[in-house]
């Protein structure tokens, strides 16, 4: 372990602990522990066990380390793995509704493009984000929390989430305008 | 002596129990990783599935349009309005249910793979139609089914007859079916027919209902064997 520096990939630290240096494991539960718990909280709207949910995450990832496919991302990988403890929570607790099928996945939708007035966008975005998030619905506040808290692209999204790209872009930009909704009217609201 | 302690945030905490419980339970031998093997079968279990589901669905899409065609089914659009009501009494459901219940497991079982499940869903469906409906008619036209060739191993449609034309007088005609039975065929004014007539000696498709053995015919359709006749024998009844 005494090898391994920040600058090694988490495939080859999954390399390593596939080869049997299962302390090497310790190493990707420490950069992943962080993102997933944020994960966990923006994207769970009742997160008390979010620690638990993470610790089940590893404990997955572990157990099935030797299906991972080390010439793809490790980074995607665990988050699919999240993703699906997460939607299994959701549906357990019934908290929301997640829908077997959405029309969103079936037609072709051409991939949103950033509007010139982005820069805007982004800074209120964040702001409104922090504020009412836990107003969209799942499908809506998930691709847009793995884009804007987890820096994933469209392209890992859809595999995070076994979704089109272009859905993925129409979610997010659904998910935007929804929140730019209650931005202004929260904000034209008589005080 | 007081010896400070370092601080320790809730956060690095949980991140060290975490962290510990895992590597722990790794260490005990109660978190286990699965084998390599688990998961290459699990990989050629879905691929092999997948195969025999696609192949599955190509067979019964292949039987379905080599039964359109040797029932004579698949000729019927050339009456028109007049052979749609036999087309939807005719038409081999069961199979086309079947084939549909394949291709829609097909489809949950490709939504596994990447290069299905980052596309729309009209896509794989179309792709999915297209493979097994075009794959279906190409093997359909090989001897793949030559095996069920006999008419006495399938049902033919009632009002659907295919027989040898083997005397044409005015308004009664006789086939020859493919199980060597003599019909007698009706011939009114509505009675459709090709172009150039039908002749003797041809293989010909007959609509129409059944009664008391003759067909009363609503059309009748010219299979294969046309030699233009001479301008003599073109009149018809």
């Amino acid at each position: 372990m005494s090898e391994i520096t920040e600058e090694i990939t988490d495939e080859s630290i999954a390399i390593k602990v596939q080869k049997g240096e299962s302390q090497a494991f310790g190493l990707l539960v420490e950069r992943y522990e962080p993102k997933l718990m944020r994960y966990a909280r923006r994207f769970l709207i009742e997160n008390e066990d979010a620690k638990d949910l993470i610790q089940d995450i590893f404990i997955k990832t572990y157990t099935n380390l030797n299906g991972f496919d080390t010439k793809r991302s490790f980074s995607s990988w665990i988050y699919r793995i999240a993703h699906n403890e997460f939607i299994n929570a959701i549906k357990k607790k019934k908290t929301e509704p997640i829908l077997f099928f959405d029309p969103d996945e079936f037609f072709p939708h051409p991939i949103a493009k950033e509007r010139p007035d982005q820069e805007i966008d982004a800074k209120q975005l964040h702001e409104i984000m922090e504020k009412s998030l836990n107003l969209l619905d799942a499908k809506y506040r998930e691709p847009l929390v793995l884009y804007y808290y987890e820096d994933l692209d469209y392209k890992q999204i859809s595999e995070v989430m076994r979704i089109p790209i272009s859905t993925v872009g129409v979610r997010i930009r659904r998910a935007k305008d929804a929140l730019q909704k209650t931005y202004t009217k929260s904000n034209n609201e008589p005080l | 002596m007081n010896e400070e302690l370092p601080k320790v945030t809730t956060e690095e905490l949980e991140e060290k129990s975490i962290k510990d419980d895992v590597l722990k339970g790794v260490a005990t031998g109660n978190i286990r990783m699965k084998p390599r093997w688990h998961f290459v079968l699990r990989t050629a279990l879905l691929a092999s599935g997948t195969l025999l589901i696609l192949l599955t669905a190509l067979y019964i899409s292949s039987f379905i349009f080599f039964n359109l065609r040797q029932t004579g089914i698949l000729f019927i659009p050339y009456f028109g309005f007049k052979g749609l009501p036999i087309i939807f009494r005719s038409m081999p459901w069961v199979l086309i249910c079947l084939s549909i219940i394949f291709m829609m497991l097909l489809g949950v079982l490709a939504e596994h793979y990447a290069f299905v499940y980052d596309k729309p869903i009209v896509y794989s469906i179309l792709a999915i139609v297209a493979l097994v409906v075009l794959g279906g008619v190409a093997l359909g036209m090989t001897s793949l089914h030559n095996w069920h060739r006999d008419p006495l191993s399938y049902t033919q449609p009632s009002d659907i007859t295919i027989g040898k034309l083997i005397d044409e007088n005015r308004d009664v005609y006789t086939i020859k079916d493919q199980k060597g039975t003599l019909i007698k065929i009706s011939i009114t004014d509505d009675t459709t027919f090709p172009d150039n007539g039908v002749h003797i000696g041809e293989e010909v498709l007959v609509i129409g209902d059944r009664d008391d053995g003759q067909i009363h015919a609503t059309g009748i359709k010219r299979l294969s064997g046309h030699v233009p006749p001479p301008p003599t024998l073109m009149m018809q009844p």
